[in-house]
Formats: structure tokens, sequence, C-alpha cells
């Protein structure tokens, strides 16, 4: 009985403690490539992911950066950026490769992948983009900005 | 007459002083000799097996630690003890299929203080323990799945390397039920010093440890089986309770004699 009353004092306490930070994006933030001066995108970007229906970010206006889910298990991700304005349409497509780790917390909670970034590369000739680099290689549950994007604008 | 009665009543009052004295000095000898411990250094050994770990593992509870120690006896009062047990855990998620588990070794050493001053009696403890323990583990989640790609990633990581160490206060008390057989009781209050886990994640349970995390609490009811010299120690125990009892002797014979000489 003393037995039975302490196994259940010892195992019957338990909590669910999950993190609410748990949603793993990285981070895409928008520069000029002129004055190195964070901009915001004032024609409407809509960007979607290669090999997927998706549409990862639908309609945005005035955008300086955006937030973006990656693939779980595949080595680069193919993203289309598509810039419209008021009388022209525009797209850059970047190539993202990356390492996958899986992170779990508790068996109570979601388990996730980590990525970490190793190269980032613009598709083609681009007249909208100059340069993209990583800035932080980490994707985690963190908001810090991982890929910073540098535009073209007009002198 | 009235000389004779002075001089009765001043031999009675000197008879009685001089008993009063021996009677004191017998008195001071019976707490000398209390004091003057002769316990012997090395009382024994005793292995010692924790019930209410073999009562998870049989339940099969969320996680177990069972265990076995050795546990030696020093003049009844200093307790060094070496406990070592198997931890195992399967823990499943509650809202989902993700599974956490492990099965490994743990190791502490410790010393536990006899509290009580009545060495043959009962012992009240306390103690400190250092754990360790080094282990893999494992972490399944069957549902994982790449909602935005649609690719199915069912995650079965095995072999996750982790270590740990801590340590332990320990409250407790020990009693005899028959001849050589105690049975113990003690409550723990653990706190992790140091651990070093897979990348992947942390482990939800450490062996010998508890539910991972700063500090837990934990306890054992052990049977033990004093495998030393508990006879020798029932017979200094014995002797003990003669001496008292012939010390108890001859201060009734003094009070008896101070008697008889004030009322001849």
């Amino acid at each position: 009985m003393a037995t039975a009353a302490m196994a259940l004092a010892v195992a019957g306490c338990d909590s669910v403690d999950c993190s609410l930070q748990n949603v793993v994006l990285c981070h895409y933030a928008f520069y000029d490539s002129h004055t190195g001066q964070a901009i915001k995108l004032t024609d409407t970007l809509t960007i979607t992911a290669a090999g997927t229906d998706s549409v990862l970010f639908n309609r945005g206006v005035g955008k300086q950066e955006v937030s973006l889910p990656m693939s779980y298990g595949r080595d680069a991700d193919t993203l289309t950026f598509s810039i419209t304005g008021p009388d022209y349409a525009t797209g850059v497509t970047l190539e993202v490769k990356k390492v996958n780790t899986p992170h779990f917390d508790s068996p109570d909670c979601p388990s996730n992948m980590f990525h970490y970034l190793t190269e980032v590369n613009v598709m083609g000739a681009s007249y909208v983009v100059d340069s993209v680099i990583i800035s932080k290689p980490t994707v985690n549950y963190d908001t810090a900005e991982n890929i910073q994007i540098y535009f073209r604008t007009a002198d | 007459m009235i000389r004779q009665r002075i001089s009765r009543f001043i031999s009675a009052l000197l008879i009685s002083i001089l008993c009063c004295q021996a009677a004191q000095a017998q008195l001071f000898h019976i707490k000398k000799g209390e004091k003057k411990d002769d316990t012997p250094w090395f009382c024994g050994m005793a292995v010692q097996a924790d019930m209410v770990g073999l009562g998870m593992g049989i339940a099969n509870a969320r996680f177990a630690n069972m265990e076995a120690g050795l546990k030696a006896n020093l003049r009844e009062k200093y307790l060094p003890v070496f406990e070592m047990g198997i931890g195992k855990c399967t823990r499943e998620g509650r809202e989902n299929d993700n599974v956490f588990s492990t099965h490994a070794p743990y190791f502490r050493l410790g010393v536990d203080y006899n509290m009580n001053s009545d060495r043959s009696s009962n012992k009240y403890t306390i103690g400190a323990r250092y754990g360790v323990s080094i282990f893999n583990y494992q972490f399944r989640s069957d549902d994982m799945a790449d909602a935005v790609w649609g690719d199915p990633m069912p995650l079965h990581l095995k072999g996750l390397h982790g270590r740990a160490h801590w340590l332990e206060i320990v409250v407790g008390v020990q009693t005899r039920i028959w001849k050589f057989v105690h049975l113990g009781w003690n409550i723990r209050y653990k706190a992790r010093l140091k651990q070093h886990t897979d990348q992947a994640g942390e482990p939800w349970y450490i062996p010998g440890f508890g539910k991972n995390d700063a500090s837990c609490w934990g306890g054992t009811m052990n049977v033990i089986f004093d495998t030393g010299k508990w006879k020798i120690l029932d017979k200094i125990k014995q002797k003990r309770q003669a001496r008292k009892g012939q010390e108890e002797e001859v201060v009734t014979d003094s009070i008896t004699t101070v008697i008889s000489t004030v009322n001849p």
C-alpha cells in the first residue's frame, strides 16, 4: 500500500510545458542594393514554392520582410517571388540550400525540423534582385532575419 | 539522651550524604559510560532493494528506477552507500503519436548519517548522494508530416546519446522488523548538476534522476538485509540492558540504605 502510494506520488504529477513559440520559419528581409538600407516593397508580392501548389505568401503590399516555412526533408527549396506593379509583372526565383535537423522538446509537444542554411542562389538573370546573402544560417524558433535580399532600385 | 539523639542524627546525616554522593557518583558513571561508545567501528554491511521502483516497473508506469544498493555500517552512525539500478521509461505523447523511450543503468554514491543517539533503535537518517547516468534514448514521431510540401516525414531517432549527473539530499527512517531484515523509507530532493544531450532534443527522463528538469523529488522504500554483525549488535544491546539493570539495582540499594539509616 505504502509502495503504491509512493509510486503514485512520484509518477503522478506531470505537466505539459511546450514552448509557445514552436513555429519554424525562415525570415527574409528586403534591402536597397545601392544604399544598403532596409526598404519596403511598394509593389504586390506573391511567393510560391516549386514542387507544390501552395502559395506561401499572397499579394502582400508594403512589406519589409516576410517569414516563410521551409520543407522538412528536401535539401533545397526553390521559391518564386512574383512582383506585380501597376503596369508590369516580374519575378525572381531563389534556390535555398539547407541541412535539415529534427528537433523535439517533449513527447507531448509537436516535433519539428530545424534547418541550417548553406547556400542561397538567384536562379537565372534577374533585373530585380541584385544579390542575396545569408545573415543567420540557423533557422529555428528564433525570429531574427536569416536571408537578406538586395533589390535593384531606380537611381 | 539529647547528646545521643544528636549524634545519631549527625551520623545518619553523614551516612545519607555519603550514600547520596555514592549514588550520584554511580549516576555520573552511567552518564560517563554512555558517552563512551562501545559500538564497534565496523558494524557490517547491508544489501537493499527498492520496492517503489520495482512496483512502478511491474505496474508499467511511465518510468521506473529499479535499484539495489550496498550499505556499510560504521559505528551505527555513518552509513556509506552505493546504489545502482536500471532506469526505464516509455512515454507516449498525450495528444500525438510521439514516443520517448530509454533503458539504461545509473549509479549513486553517498552517505547517510544516523541522527538517533540510541544506536540500538530505529535509524533516522539524513544524507546525500551523487548520481550519474550515461544513456542512449530514442524518440519516435510517426505522425510528423510536412504540411506545405506534403512530404511524409516520420521521425525515428535512435541512439541519441545523453549523460547527466546530479546531487540528492536524502531524509529517511529505517526500522528493524525481524533479526536481519529492516525496512527503510526515504524522500529525496534531486538537483541536476549538468547534462549533455543530443542536439535533436533533451531526454524527457534521466535514468535514476526522474523527469528531466532542474530539480525533482523522489523516494524509495527499501527492504534491507543486514549481512553483517547484527548478532554482535544484539549482544551489545543485551549487555547494555544488563548493565543498566545492575546500575538501577545499585541506586535502589543506596536509597534503601539511606531510608533504613534514617528510620532504623
